[in-house]
């Protein structure tokens, strides 16, 4: 039986037709209608559309009747396009035996490309390399190929060159999948051992378990358990996506499908964990778990503060679907009650706020977010300040965390790309030429470096070119100070910063000059200062407005006026008052716009 | 019942380069076009239960319009509404752009007060300014109205000119009140979006005086012409006992007002609406019997009561405590911090800015407004 499956992903960069493709691969198998396809099914969530990326992977089942007259089981598994969420993308990889390498012909090889499709080397994937976007006119699949070649190794002789817009190469691509992946091996007698490689929470089922059955079977009414967690459950129904949600008699080995199991909460459940048969456990656990923490944290704060509750709440109902953030109250003398977020990158934490804006109505404060920092307090205690103001007076060594960051870049910008790097405290690890007009380098990074404006920079240095991934490697011993700022003399805790100790003054004296623009005259002067323990490094002045009123209000002003205080009031909702100081948002995340 | 009424006149000489009213030069054919236009737009606001309280004839440069345009405006009026005895009817004029005839038509037609825009009496600053008058025009078109026999009249004085100092702010200031008018409006010069000046402030081609000498000016404004017997009625009006602006007031008051001609406003019934701008377009769609009328707004109960606070204020003698309750708001337990800090005060029933918070009135309105809705739409429930 397992001889006619085929599981499979899609390797593919932000943009260069990965979507798409799915979407074509989905009615070539007539698994929908041209008229039931909305443009891209697999990225249901509007702000994936919005983005133009895949947050959530998900598998479906395709039917494709070969060339050779046989009828094949094709479980497309997707995988999310971010460097934020590499660790889902290993586990949807896991859990497959080959993928589709898809690069645009316009652009080439991707940094982000690059570092999945090396993953998927290391899974011993059948690699079938698809040029796409050929119907463009600046398509340019043999310099495309050739870099494939060179940067990852894989023979393009017969790479697939294909336009997903235009439907061109489809039937090329199953049959390549048909004839060159191989089929999963396994045993459906041994016990159970299935790879957990997604989950979300439905309003009817509870949580979704995406999983791959490597040995064994599952069906409803087993006991299973999770192998990390030591939690049992009992299976309620298995099933697969066509893509509509189709229940079926058993998974067995070879088998990719979704397992519902009373299972209340995402948390219960964590990706890449292995399920086995509760009754008779298996020992094997698939390799490669990692139990994954947030990189990224910030602090989230209502604009009203008794929207505290809500924002609880949506913080709950989002963290049903999403387990890789996490949240801690917290309450900050300048911003109140709030909580503490903890992301597995910058852009995760963009959408995680905009969610919580979006979906559940609320005006959130953010505070500029921050790494993790390992601090050695004595030689019993060590601590992971996730927020700066919780820095502890005295401490014995404060570590940061770094990242090795692999950047490719066209030749002609690599110059701008090394001052970058060097300016971001980066050592040089390797650098090397991927075809004839290509580098790839790689850097020894501060994560908190990359944080800030990085991606911005490496992209408008590179006019663009330039792309990046980076992989968290560990904490490193750095001179690092907090830099306080204070407003009429009163600390305001939500503002302080962990920063080099060579960029310290610097960055106490520009971070004074932007609030000095951002925040907005008062009724009374506002003292801006910096400080680095008791020591004021630098100081600006808010001079008090002393002229506000409007000089005329007839009849055809009074409209004029409504609106414009409407506005006033929209703009000031955004405001948080610190001791008598109003502060608006911008000032919290000044920070970010240092050099 | 509506009983204030508007007319816009869209015609100047010249523009001058602060001002953002609605107006083009004025031609002697398209001005009659447009007034019967205007006269159309009149018929069709035909309302029996009216009888006018004020009459406001606005621009542009209405002291330009020949007698034959006025007697017909004035037919046009008699036509739609009844008047209340003690109308107050106020037609702006510019000195520059009037003459003795057109002053004894207009009093012949009821006109009973004018508004002289004078602006200022130095002549270095009405050019900076762009005025196509001298100071010296200006004395003669008050010696001139009050030769007709008016006494009624207003003067309008700008502050914060470009190169004006705190020394000539005061001769303007003396020179008016010499004057002997019933009623001073005194502007700070705003640059608008728009205008000819908005730019060049922006370039740093002119220069506004400095926050504190502009502070200083308002300052001696008020003192002064406090001095002088004038009452400081609102923001930026004075005037003798019994000579506030009737029609001014109604706006302050959020009275209802017709409003006709082009880019006029209207608030009636709970709606505010607004003509269209494009002047061509408001001749020919009256020309053809379509509406004028360019956008409507209702006002929501929020709407309501920002418009009740921020209008309000502008008044010296500040919101009824009695009518803000009756509105659903409760002014005093929101203003006790602005009260506190000295910038706004309970007098004889009412709230009030004091002097010190007056510079700063759109903060304290804001501040007021945020107060207010922060403890929730309940309380926002003003009719």
């Amino acid at each position: 039986m397992s001889k006619n499956i085929r599981n499979f992903s899609i390797i593919a960069h932000i943009d260069h037709g990965k979507s798409t493709l799915a979407d074509r691969l989905l009615e070539y198998t007539g698994a929908l209608s041209a008229r039931e396809m909305t443009a891209q099914v697999l990225d249901s969530m509007d702000l994936e559309k919005e983005r133009g990326i895949t947050i959530k992977a998900h598998a479906v089942r395709l039917l494709y009747k070969a060339d050779d007259g046989r009828e094949y089981i094709l479980n497309l598994i997707d995988t999310p396009g971010h460097v934020d969420f590499s660790y889902e993308v290993s586990r949807s990889l896991a859990s497959c035996e080959g993928s589709l390498l898809i690069v645009d012909a316009t652009q080439g090889v991707e940094a982000q490309t690059l570092a999945n499709a090396y993953l998927a080397v290391e899974y011993d994937h059948e690699i079938i390399p698809v040029i796409n976007k050929i119907d463009l006119p600046s398509a340019e699949p043999e310099k495309t190929e050739e870099q494939i070649e060179d940067a990852i190794g894989i023979d393009c002789a017969d790479a697939i060159r294909a336009s997903a817009k235009e439907g061109k190469g489809v039937k090329e691509i199953l049959e390549a999948v048909v004839k060159k992946i191989p089929p999963p091996k396994g045993d459906d007698n041994r016990p159970l051992k299935a790879l957990i490689f997604d989950s979300w929470f439905d309003n009817y089922q509870g949580v979704v378990v995406l999983i791959r059955v490597f040995d064994g079977k599952i069906k409803a009414g087993e006991k299973i358990m999770m192998m990390a967690t030591g939690n049992v459950f009992e299976v309620a129904q298995v099933g697969v996506f066509t893509p509509r949600i189709e229940p079926v008699e058993e998974l067995a080995a070879g088998e990719v499908g979704y397992m519902v199991a009373g299972i209340k909460e995402v948390t219960e459940t964590k990706i890449g964990d292995t399920i086995t048969d509760a009754a008779h456990p298996g020992t094997e656990t698939c390799p490669g778990y990692k139990d994954i923490h947030p990189m990224v944290y910030c602090g989230l704060y209502p604009t009203a503060s008794h929207q505290y509750e809500n924002l609880r709440d949506a913080l709950d109902k989002l963290r049903l679907n999403d387990a890789s953030f996490n949240y801690e109250p917290e309450t900050s003398m300048a911003l109140g009650f709030g909580f503490r977020c903890g992301f597995l990158g910058l852009l995760h934490m963009e959408i995680i706020h905009e969610r919580l804006e979006r979906e559940f109505g609320l005006s959130l404060l953010s505070t500029a977010p921050t790494v993790v920092y390992k601090v050695t307090k004595t030689e019993e205690e060590v601590l992971y300040i996730e927020n700066p103001a919780m820095l502890p007076e005295r401490y014995e060594m404060i570590e940061e965390p770094f990242v090795i960051a692999t950047i490719f870049v066209p030749r002609d910008f690599i110059g701008p790309v090394l001052d970058l790097c060097q300016e971001k405290r980066g050592v040089q690890k390797d650098f090397v030429y991927i075809g004839k007009d290509r580098i790839k380098v790689e850097y020894d990074l501060p994560l908190n470096e990359i944080l800030w404006d990085f991606y911005d920079r490496l992209k408008s240095v590179s006019k663009g070119y330039a792309s990046m991934d980076y992989e968290f490697t560990g904490y490193k011993n750095a001179s690092l100070v907090k830099l306080n700022i204070l407003l009429n003399g009163e600390l305001v805790d939500a503002l302080s910063l962990i920063v080099h100790g060579d960029k310290a003054y610097y960055k106490g004296r520009q971070l004074t000059e932007k609030l000095r623009g951002i925040i907005p005259r008062q009724m009374f002067d506002v003292a801006i200062q910096a400080s680095i323990g008791n020591k004021i490094i630098a100081r600006e002045t808010v001079k008090a407005l002393k002229k506000d009123v409007t000089a005329k209000c007839y009849g055809g002003d009074i409209s004029r006026k409504r609106k414009l205080l409407e506005k006033q009031k929209e703009g000031k909702k955004r405001m948080k008052q610190v001791g008598r100081v109003e502060i608006p948002q911008e000032a919290f995340l000044a920070v970010l716009k240092l050099k | 019942m509506v009983d204030f009424l508007y007319i816009h006149i869209p015609f100047c000489i010249r523009k001058c380069i602060y001002c953002d009213f609605l107006s083009e030069p004025y031609d002697a054919t398209r001005a009659e076009r447009y007034i019967q236009a205007l006269c159309r737009e009149l018929q069709t606001k035909k309302d029996t239960a009216t009888k006018l309280e004020a009459v406001y004839i606005g621009g542009g440069t209405p002291s330009l319009l020949s007698g034959e345009n006025f007697d017909q405006l004035q037919k046009s009026m008699k036509t739609s509404f009844e008047f209340s005895p003690s109308v107050e009817i106020t037609v702006e004029a510019n000195p520059g752009a009037i003459n003795r005839q057109t002053i004894d038509t207009m009093l012949s037609l009821g006109v009973n007060r004018l508004s002289i825009g004078i602006q200022s009496f130095n002549d270095n600053e009405l050019k900076t300014l762009g005025r196509i008058h001298s100071s010296s025009d200006a004395l003669w078109t008050v010696e001139s109205v009050k030769a007709a026999g008016l006494i009624n009249f207003s003067v309008d004085l700008l502050y914060g000119i470009p190169g004006q100092t705190v020394e000539s702010w005061r001769q303007t200031i003396s020179r008016a009140v010499a004057l002997s008018p019933c009623h001073i409006s005194t502007y700070e010069l705003t640059p608008e979006k728009g205008t000819g000046l908005f730019p060049l402030i922006k370039s740093g081609g002119l220069v506004l005086p400095d926050e504190d000498i502009i502070l200083e000016m308002y300052d001696h404004a008020i003192d002064h012409l406090g001095l002088s017997s004038f009452i400081h009625y609102e923001t930026s009006n004075f005037a003798l006992p019994g000579f506030e602006s009737r029609h001014n007031l109604n706006y302050w008051n959020r009275g209802e007002y017709y409003g006709v001609g082009a880019g006029a406003h209207s608030f009636v019934g709970g709606v505010r609406s607004e003509n269209t701008s494009d002047i061509d377009l408001y001749i020919k769609n009256l020309e053809n019997g379509i509406s004028p009328e360019a956008s409507s707004i209702r006002l929501t109960d929020e709407d309501r009561v920002r418009e009740f606070i921020f209008l309000g204020l502008r008044k010296s003698e500040g919101l009824s405590i009695v009518e803000s309750e009756r509105n659903g708001i409760d002014l005093a337990g929101n203003c006790g911090e602005l009260i506190d800090e000295g910038l706004m005060e309970i007098n004889r029933g009412y709230i009030r800015i004091t002097r010190k918070g007056m510079a700063l009135s759109n903060m304290l309105i804001m501040k007021l407004v945020e107060k207010l809705e922060s403890v929730g739409p309940g309380r926002l429930s003003a009719s």
